[in-house]
């Protein structure tokens, strides 16, 4: 079966600074999936690229065989860490962006959402808190049917109740046929529902797989800390 | 396309119904001027209103390329750069909404002063010599048609600096547009004084090559016949078209190939 997503090779540049090095790993359809790594590890960049905000410098990145592009990017869901809306739009204007371009948006799971996500439709988008903020992008790509989806820190800005209300949303999009990627540091909340693990450091891929082999037998967290931990050490060192 | 042209209006749609509001008001002001014999009011009107479209224009103009400029360099670029638009389009659409939404309120409110001013004219008492001048600007202007000037003529060689004109406009803003894109090609995720010198710079070396290659075409002689005005408008307005063209393909071929937002 092909892969949904391929990365091939990757290297993205910004001027001198690379901040993604020649990076190869393959995702398959239906695989809720983390890609890990502490901040600048090139999470945020290996989205940007798989939704078209950015090019690779050098490499490939495919979804079902396909280049990047406007063909990919109606069955591709992107949830940023940050705003990204027009100024003048309310909850419900930006629910109105979304059906006016992508033909699998529902604009009836939207209101549903918005109800679950305790937003008002009148409210305007500049007003909402961090929190609200990303309730409301949660629930603009929970109303898609795209077949990769793609989370950036989704857990970011929001406290512990919420979180775990985002953590369960995010999983009603399980689906065979739809991949579900995920960035995010606290890994405790997805141990028992991820399948497969990419693992960054400094632009490089660490590893990349299932959880079994990529854990070696440990948890998340304890993998996470094995390859991440000595970071920090070395930081506190020439502190 | 059409879509991101609807967003692009909503966008602005706050400041042009304040633009069209102030426009409205000036007419408004020269009709009740007209009305009541008060040609101070209706003058003043007209005069403020005369400029105020002209400015009106430039901004629209100037707005389209900041807006661009700004989708570049914002988290709001998102929006435009997540839906399976493909960059030509996307080009394509802000070019097509700056360009028709700046000639669309020139041409009403133009209309309306081009309209005020026959309707001054008419009722001011023009004495001999103010008509004779106008008669003798109008003899210029026949002696360049060929001294034969017939209706046809006229709305020949109307429509045809209108369209010349109009490519002009759509040369400077894919000038812009390429500008723009290029800055951001080279300077990647630095933002800010920099990457909007580099785009100034840029507009300019583009704007003066586009100048020197219409300088080629062009000839250094009066036109005496409307053929040879037309022949002379009609290479520059081909040359102009055939760089807009070249600007706004490369633009687009950056935006899929180069930029990271």
């Amino acid at each position: 079966m092909r892969d949904m997503l391929e990365f091939k090779n990757v290297t993205k540049k910004y001027l001198r600074r690379a901040a993604l090095e020649d990076v190869s790993f393959a995702l398959e359809a239906g695989r809720v999936c983390l890609l890990l790594g502490p901040n600048g590890s090139g999470k945020t960049t290996s989205m940007k690229l798989i939704a078209g905000l950015s090019r690779q410098t050098s490499g490939e990145v495919l979804f079902e065989g396909q280049r990047i592009g406007a063909r990919t990017k109606a069955h591709i869901a992107y949830m940023p860490t940050e705003n990204y809306f027009y100024n003048y739009m309310t909850v419900r204007d930006t629910g109105r962006y979304y059906a006016d371009f992508f033909r699998d948006f529902d604009p009836n799971r939207f209101d549903e959402w918005l109800r679950r996500m305790e937003l008002t439709p009148e409210d305007k988008v500049r007003q909402l808190s961090s929190g609200m903020a990303a309730k409301l992008r949660l629930s603009l790509i929970l109303s898609r049917d795209a077949k990769l989806m793609l989370f950036d820190e989704p857990l970011n800005g929001v406290d512990i109740l919420t979180r775990q209300q985002v953590i369960e949303a995010i999983l009603t999009a399980r689906d065979p046929s739809r991949t579900l990627l995920i960035s995010t540091h606290l890994v405790d909340e997805l141990e028992d529902v991820v399948d497969t693990c990419v693992y960054l450091k400094e632009g490089h891929l660490v590893c990349a797989g299932s959880k079994a082999e990529t854990s070696g037998g440990m948890t998340l967290r304890d993998r996470y800390i094995e390859i991440y931990g000595h970071m920090s050490e070395e930081g506190d060192g020439n502190a | 396309m059409l879509k991101l042209m609807k967003y692009e209006f909503r966008k602005t749609r706050t400041t042009l119904l304040i633009m069209m509001a102030a426009l409205v008001a000036l007419e408004a002001g020269f009709l009740i001027g007209d009305k009541m014999d008060n040609y101070k009011v209706a003058g003043v009107s007209l005069g403020l209103l005369t400029v105020l479209v002209f400015a009106v224009y430039v901004y629209i103009l100037i707005a389209g390329i900041v807006s661009y400029s700004r989708e570049l360099n914002d988290r709001s670029g998102y929006l435009t750069f997540m839906v399976p638009v493909g960059p030509v389009g996307i080009v394509a659409s802000k070019l097509l909404y700056t360009v028709l939404a700046a000639l669309a309120v020139t041409a009403l409110f133009g209309g309306a002063v081009y309209y005020d001013y026959s309707k001054l004219f008419s009722r001011l008492d023009l004495d001999a010599d103010t008509l004779q001048q106008l008669q003798f600007a109008f003899t210029m202007m026949s002696g360049t048609m060929g001294g034969n000037v017939s209706l046809t003529r006229v709305i020949l060689t109307l429509a045809f600096e209108t369209g010349t004109v109009l490519i002009s406009i759509i040369l400077t803003m894919c000038t812009a547009y390429l500008a723009i894109t290029l800055s951001a090609t080279l300077l990647q995720n630095k933002k800010g004084f920099l990457r909007l010198l580099v785009s100034f710079l840029l507009f300019a070396a583009l704007n003066y090559a586009t100048t020197k290659a219409g300088g080629l075409v062009s000839r250094d002689v009066v036109p005496n016949t409307t053929a040879e005005l037309l022949s002379m408008l009609g290479a520059q307005a081909a040359v102009d078209l055939v760089f807009a063209v070249l600007f706004g393909a490369a633009s687009a071929w950056l935006l899929d190939r180069k930029v990271s937002l």
